[in-house]
């Protein structure tokens, strides 16, 4: 793990974004979107900076926002094909909407005026393959390069595709990344699935009323060698097999991708002091990971600021940023790897007081905690789950 | 078009994976509704009209859908194994593109959005249905790569096998794109399935 960038709502850069989360500061304000209900959300600032010239037939929302952080890697990135070529560099990229937003523009207009933009391009601006061409050719990738779409889970099962292409010899390096942009689609769809809050969110807490979207993208770059002090060390996928959008009731799903994970890391329950969650704000969603945690990790109330054994400290991010759906799993394992580099975790905004039912230790104060391994889950429609561990370099 | 990629075709030649099972769907073959438990009929002459289709397969699976899943069933048969436990990785440019355009009629007449249609619109919705339907908790991921999803389909279940051994089912489908987002005329549909299985010679093979 030899470099990282995010962007959202708390900032357009990673280090605003680290000050914001150390703060407690959420970056959840008034959704920018006309929508007839109120929808809190993770925006980010405007204006968002144009494609370059050569790229602007690939312009949407979400190419927008893919190019924002990926500006803060690019020098780890051009060193890694200095390093390996250009075709032994891979880019893996999570996304759900990809160029929906900017199709949902185009729409407007043929039904408005009978006619579609001039220059709207489906190919370019609206598919996964326009994005990727976008972000490839800004990155000088010359490797293979693709999409995950698993909805929340993408960016971080996006982690597990670049594990296994490094492992079997394909490539040297991988650009992970995760993007996704606010689009009516999003706000309307999980409106209409009587889950997002009118207010902001507040996962793991006993007053919690739903979930709140954002917006954002984020990127990892994995190298097989090197002195990263940071080390990916094992992912976990598993299927619910259970229903669309609702997580299975004892969390099995996400039970097997958090096992999984730890057992191809070569780690015990023990040696993990954190977990970022994937808790979005929905009591259904909170009480299934909880009971995965617990049956992994045991019960568990951790006062120290030491690994000792007792459990993971467990945080939800989602009230700074918003659930940014596909560019999440990228995003929260970045702020996981944050936790272990710098040794603090955040609070877990918006959690006090606490869903008694939980049973695990989530943290609704920021702390020092320094510990040798973190844990980061996302879980998604579809019933797909994904949990990464990360490391400390021995 | 399809780019070669001199590090994955070196990396390929060391990976052994023999093809045990196909399946293949073309609007002419029409057998995608009855291979997966839904009417042909019906999803046949859901391909055969420009843009949207008009007649919507039943139980509300999307003609993407049904074409994964009928691929999925030819595939594993041919090859022996159960979809309750093989892995799956699912291709497609576009996703669930009839599904997305119903949505934005939604949000353009009533502004209130079907929430079944809004689960069923991610990429992800024909890998799950499959995995919810053979109640497979096992791998499923949904990739897409443009003109490149074949290829990125094929490295993604190579890798994998060199991972875990076994089996991984491939798959790759699109629905008609529909021309009423195009500035020319629309796509047809189609839908493949390459059941893999490593090779125990590779090393890494057999057993997961």
């Amino acid at each position: 793990m030899t470099a990282y960038a995010a962007a959202n709502a708390l900032g357009g850069d990673t280090q605003s974004v680290v000050v914001a989360l150390r703060n407690g500061r959420s970056g959840l304000g008034p959704c920018p979107l006309p929508l007839p209900f109120a929808a809190p959300s993770g925006a980010m600032a405007e204006p968002l900076p144009p494609l370059p010239a050569r790229l602007s037939a690939y312009d949407s929302r979400t190419a927008r926002l893919a190019l924002i952080p990926l500006v803060e890697v690019l020098p780890a990135v051009r060193a890694a094909i200095a390093r390996h070529g250009a075709d032994r560099v891979g880019l893996v990229l999570g996304t759900t909407t990809a160029g929906l937003a900017r199709t949902e523009d185009a729409y407007h207009q043929l039904a408005q005026t009978g006619a579609l933009p001039e220059d709207y391009d489906i190919y370019r601006q609206h598919s996964f393959g326009g994005l990727v061409e976008v972000v490839r050719a800004v990155a000088s990738i010359g490797g293979p390069s693709y999409v995950v779409s698993t909805a929340c889970s993408a960016s971080a099962k996006a982690i597990g595709s670049a594990q296994r292409l490094l492992q079997g010899g394909t490539v040297d390096a991988v650009l992970v990344g995760g993007v996704d942009g606010l689009c009516q689609t999003t706000l309307r769809g999980f409106h209409s699935l009587q889950i997002l809050s009118a207010q902001p969110c507040r996962p793991f807490g006993a007053e919690r009323n739903g979930i709140n979207i954002g917006e954002g993208a984020a990127y990892l770059l994995i190298e097989r060698a090197g002195d990263a002090a940071v080390r990916l060390l094992g992912v976990g996928e598993s299927s619910d097999a259970f229903h669309m959008s609702a997580p299975h009731p004892e969390g099995l799903g996400a039970l097997a991708a958090m096992t999984q994970a730890l057992t191809r890391a070569g780690l015990a329950p023990r040696d993990v002091g954190h977990i970022n969650a994937h808790s979005p704000g929905t009591k259904l969603n909170d009480h299934s990971e909880a009971r995965a945690i617990t049956a992994l990790f045991g019960g568990a109330a951790r006062d120290t600021q030491e690994c000792n054994g007792d459990g993971p400290v467990v945080v939800s991010t989602k009230a700074y940023t918003g659930h940014l759906l596909g560019a999440g799993g990228a995003t929260e394992a970045i702020f996981a790897i944050v936790a272990l580099e710098q040794g603090w975790i955040p609070a877990s905004l918006g959690a006090d007081p606490i869903d008694p039912a939980l049973g695990i230790d989530v943290a609704t104060t920021g702390r020092d905690l320094r510990c040798d391994a973190v844990m980061s889950n996302s879980f998604a429609f579809g019933g797909s789950n994904v949990s990464v561990v990360f490391g400390r370099a021995a | 078009m399809i780019r070669a990629f001199p590090a994955a075709g070196a990396a390929a030649a060391h990976r052994r994976v023999a093809v045990v099972g196909v399946g293949l769907w073309t609007p002419e073959s029409g057998s995608a509704g009855a291979a997966a438990g839904g009417d042909g009929a019906r999803a046949r002459a859901a391909t055969t009209g420009q843009g949207t289709p008009a007649i919507r397969p039943r139980r509300r699976a999307s003609l993407l859908t049904q074409i994964a899943a009928a691929v999925a069933v030819q595939a594993a048969e041919q090859g022996g194994v159960s979809l309750s436990e093989v892995p799956v990785v699912m291709g497609s440019g576009f996703g669930e593109m009839a599904t997305t355009i119903d949505l934005l009629k939604e949000c353009e007449t009533s502004g209130d959005l079907s929430p079944t249609r809004f689960h069923n619109s991610v990429h992800n919705n024909a890998a799950a249905h499959l995995s919810i339907t053979h109640q497979n908790r096992d791998f499923s991921t949904s990739i897409a790569a443009g003109h490149e999803t074949v290829a990125m389909v094929l490295l993604e279940a190579v890798m994998l096998l060199h991972d875990r051994g076994g089996h991984v089912l491939a798959i790759v489908a699109d629905e008609p794109l529909p021309a009423l987002l195009l500035h020319d005329r629309g796509t047809p549909a189609v839908g493949a399935a390459l059941l893999l299985a490593a090779d125990p010679t590779d090393g890494r093979g057999g057993g997961r």
